[in-house]
């Protein structure tokens, strides 16, 4: 019996408590009753529109009552950063560490505001983010920090021009494979032919009366704490006058812990993040004395070494409630398993790559609703299990949460939403991954289903600053996914509404591609050495001394006198 | 009401009406399946849903948890909206149509359940309009009593006792044969 029906005839029991001699009888009718329920449910279109409206409800309300809007937390903690108590105990830290005993409790004092990392968002005027169209890197600067954004990585994406050209030249290449950068992955050009075709059709619900003006989100982030010339005395390195830099920023810290499987922490105070990365000088390093491949096969882990999604999940879990990482204002984590895809497909299981690493991303949630990068992938914060020692070994683009909004025109015309996904032409401004063509490639069919709302993340570059923004969006669910070895199983097709970035005659980046893989075998994630991304500070360390050493990085760098 | 729907509450008192995202998450299909039941008409419903949404949206800052659940002020609001509706349209509603749906959409697979499921369906059918709205509203929409009591006006007691009385009809009004094909399918 279901806790349902027991909850509801104990209801009844209370009351009459001889009806529970009919139990036998009533349980089934009851459950009956509750099968009998009519199926109804709201379209999915329906409840997409509605959202849509709601959040542009929302904006208003709270244009309205400007006092609703937030500072950002990170200046909160750049002025708390500024009390005295909290300079001399960044001082201490960088007095050659010698200190290190006292590491411990500066930490604990190191305490941002409440809120750095809980969604808050304050209201701008209409276009405040500037052009759209303003030039992209092309390149997610977060992402390089761990595993994400492989698409823009391995490819920084060129003018939709540019892409259409060298996709119509590749078709007629003789069949080659393109070589990936090291341990990148999977980028446009990294593709085995033959490449596949692909179209789209549209067998969901029509959506009517979309707003006609969105709200496009943009994280706010820091300049950097500003440091005092009388901080910068401190660091007496003897043949420098470091207090001759004015004004200069503190950028980052980071701290490491010195014993076996310890961490390195980055704060960058900039782009307003943390990124925690294991400390590799003290974790194990298995290949290290391999001088042959017998040996490295020796040590190729297996998929049985791999922990089942739920237990991976439940040790990231535990170590972010162990840190105090709250997973609160993320939407559900799910473990990214792309290699299973490459591992089954092989033929000889002995070539195929199992991961000693394996990716949990716990989705960011603006506006409460989810991030996708432009080709589809989910954004999230990255929590990195090293599966051979089972333990966390990083997490990145752990993120402060402090956003801005500001609307811009959006596209109300479904169809026209839709042509830039089923068209199938290259002359779109998105593009439409590799289109159509007659040259006998395998052509595949997808199909898409009713779209759900979320938010695009997409740079822009302006004032010599990155832009951080989440453009809303239509994301379409591709209901029958590729699954081809060389397809990288996109499950959503991301249409931004801003009208805009659609009609951009000059296109950014393209939303809807389906990424090739990596044709080597390996999964199409990028692959970077953790200690390659931090700021060269794994060198620093007291070996045999189990507490965090610290570094204190003020920007500009300085280098030591030659 | 669980943490994050009361974080998500505070924080639209405060100001913050970006989480009602969530609110609205959790409570889309509920409302919208309440309003449905009760005007039996696709885009009525869709209406006053988004109707109800926004009036809750807009008047958030005025929900008091201390005078009851956030589902029992919502549905409250979906409740006064279609109330409103019929005052203003003067519309009438076939109950039938609810069954004639339910008959269509959601029967089990094997025919002898199925003419069961019928037999229950009807019996329903038969029961006094605010009993049968009782049902609904606990069987079907999953409200609690003090929900139902906060709506309806009536105490949790009286209408526990409504619901029991409606069971032990519908109990001595379904055929022994069709409890004997409802029990078995339970096996």
């Amino acid at each position: 019996m279901s806790e349902t029906i027991r909850t509801i005839l104990q209801e009844l029991y209370e009351l009459e408590p001889e009806l529970k001699s009919r139990e036998a009888e009533l349980a089934p009718l009851v459950l009956k009753l509750i099968q009998a329920k009519p199926d109804i449910k709201p379209s999915a279109a329906f409840v997409a529109t509605l959202k849509l409206k709601l959040n542009a409800k929302e904006q208003e309300l709270m244009s309205i009552n400007p006092e609703n809007n937030n500072l950002s937390v990170w200046l909160k903690l750049a002025s708390f950063m500024r009390q005295p108590f909290m300079l001399t105990g960044v001082a201490v830290i960088a007095f050659v560490l010698i200190l290190v005993s006292s590491m411990p409790g500066v930490l604990r004092r190191f305490k941002a505001p409440t809120g750095t990392f809980t969604p808050s968002v304050s209201r701008l005027p209409a276009g405040s983010f500037g052009s759209l169209l303003a030039t992209t890197s092309g390149v997610n600067p977060t992402a390089g920090l761990g595993v994400g954004s492989a698409e823009k990585i391995a490819a920084p994406v060129a003018p939709l021009a540019a892409q259409a050209d060298s996709s119509a030249v590749s078709f007629n290449e003789t069949p080659t494979i393109s070589a990936a950068p090291a341990g990148l992955g999977g980028g446009d050009r990294a593709m085995i032919y033959p490449y596949p075709s692909y179209t789209y059709t549209y067998s969901g619900e029509k959506i009517s009366d979309l707003p006609a003006q969105v709200n496009v989100f943009k994280r706010v982030k820091n300049s950097g704490q500003l440091v005092s010339a009388g901080f910068l005395r401190n660091f007496d390195t003897g043949n420098i006058k470091l207090d001759s830099f004015a004004g200069a920023n503190l950028s980052q810290i980071t701290f490491m812990e010195d014993k076996e499987f310890g961490y390195a922490v980055t704060i960058d105070f900039v782009e307003g993040n943390v990124n925690i990365f294991s400390n590799w000088r003290r974790w194990p390093q298995p290949f290290n004395d391999c001088r042959d491949e017998a040996c490295y096969k020796s040590l190729q882990l297996t998929p049985e070494n791999v922990p089942t999604d739920t237990e991976l999940i439940s040790l990231a879990n535990s170590w972010l409630n162990d840190h105090g990482i709250s997973t609160a204002n993320y939407g559900q984590p799910f473990v990214q398993n792309e290699w299973r895809v490459y591992y089954n497909q092989a033929a000889d299981k002995s070539q195929a790559y199992v991961p000693d690493v394996i990716t949990i991303i716990y989705p960011f949630l603006v506006n409460g609703q989810p991030v996708y990068e432009s080709g589809g992938s989910q954004a999230g914060m990255g929590v990195n299990i090293n599966v051979r020692y089972n333990r966390v070994s990083d997490v990145w683009n752990l993120i402060s949460q402090q956003y801005q909004s500001s609307s811009y025109e959006a596209e109300t015309d479904f169809d026209t939403l839709l042509k830039y996904v089923t068209a199938g032409n290259p002359g779109y401004p998105v593009p439409l991954m590799y289109p159509e063509t007659d040259n006998g490639m395998q052509k595949t069919e997808l199909q898409l289903g009713t779209p759900q709302v979320g938010y695009m993340h997409y740079w822009t570059y302006l004032n010599n600053e990155n832009q951080e923004l989440f453009l809303p969006a239509l994301v379409f669910p591709v209901l029958n996914p590729p699954t081809e070895a060389y397809a990288y199983l996109p499950k959503q097709v991301v249409v931004p509404l801003v009208k805009e970035y659609l009609q951009s005659s000059y296109p950014i980046d393209g939303p809807i591609r389906i990424m090739p893989a990596s044709p080597a075998g390996g999964p199409a994630v990028p692959m970077i050495e953790p200690g390659a991304t931090g700021s060269g500070s794994s060198s620093a360390g007291s070996a045999g001394v189990a507490e965090p050493t610290v570094i204190v990085e003020p920007e500009p760098a300085i280098e030591p006198a030659q | 009401m669980d943490q994050a729907e009361r974080q998500a509450i505070a924080a639209c008192q405060t100001g913050e009406l970006t989480q009602f995202t969530l609110l609205y998450e959790r409570y889309i299909e509920k409302i919208y399946r309440f309003v449905y039941f009760k005007t039996l008409h696709q885009e009525t419903a869709e209406d006053l849903t988004s109707f109800t949404f926004m009036k809750a949206l807009e008047h958030i800052a005025d929900y008091d948890v201390a005078r009851g659940n956030f589902s029992s002020w919502l549905y409250r609001i979906a409740q006064n909206t279609v109330i409103d509706h019929y005052r203003t349209t003067k519309q009438e509603v076939d109950i039938e149509q609810v069954f004639n749906l339910a008959s269509g959409q959601n029967v089990a697979a094997e025919t002898e359940v199925s003419l069961a499921l019928q037999e229950v369906q009807t019996y329903l059918k038969s029961l006094e309009p605010d009993t049968r709205e009782l049902i609904i509203m606990r069987l079907w929409q999953g409200l609690s009593y003090q929900e139902i009591a906060e709506l309806t006006g009536k105490s949790e007691g009286a209408l526990k006792m409504a619901a029991s009385r409606a069971l032990k009809q519908l109990r001595s009004s379904v055929s022994a044969a069709t409890l004997l094909l409802i029990f078995g399918s339970l096996n």
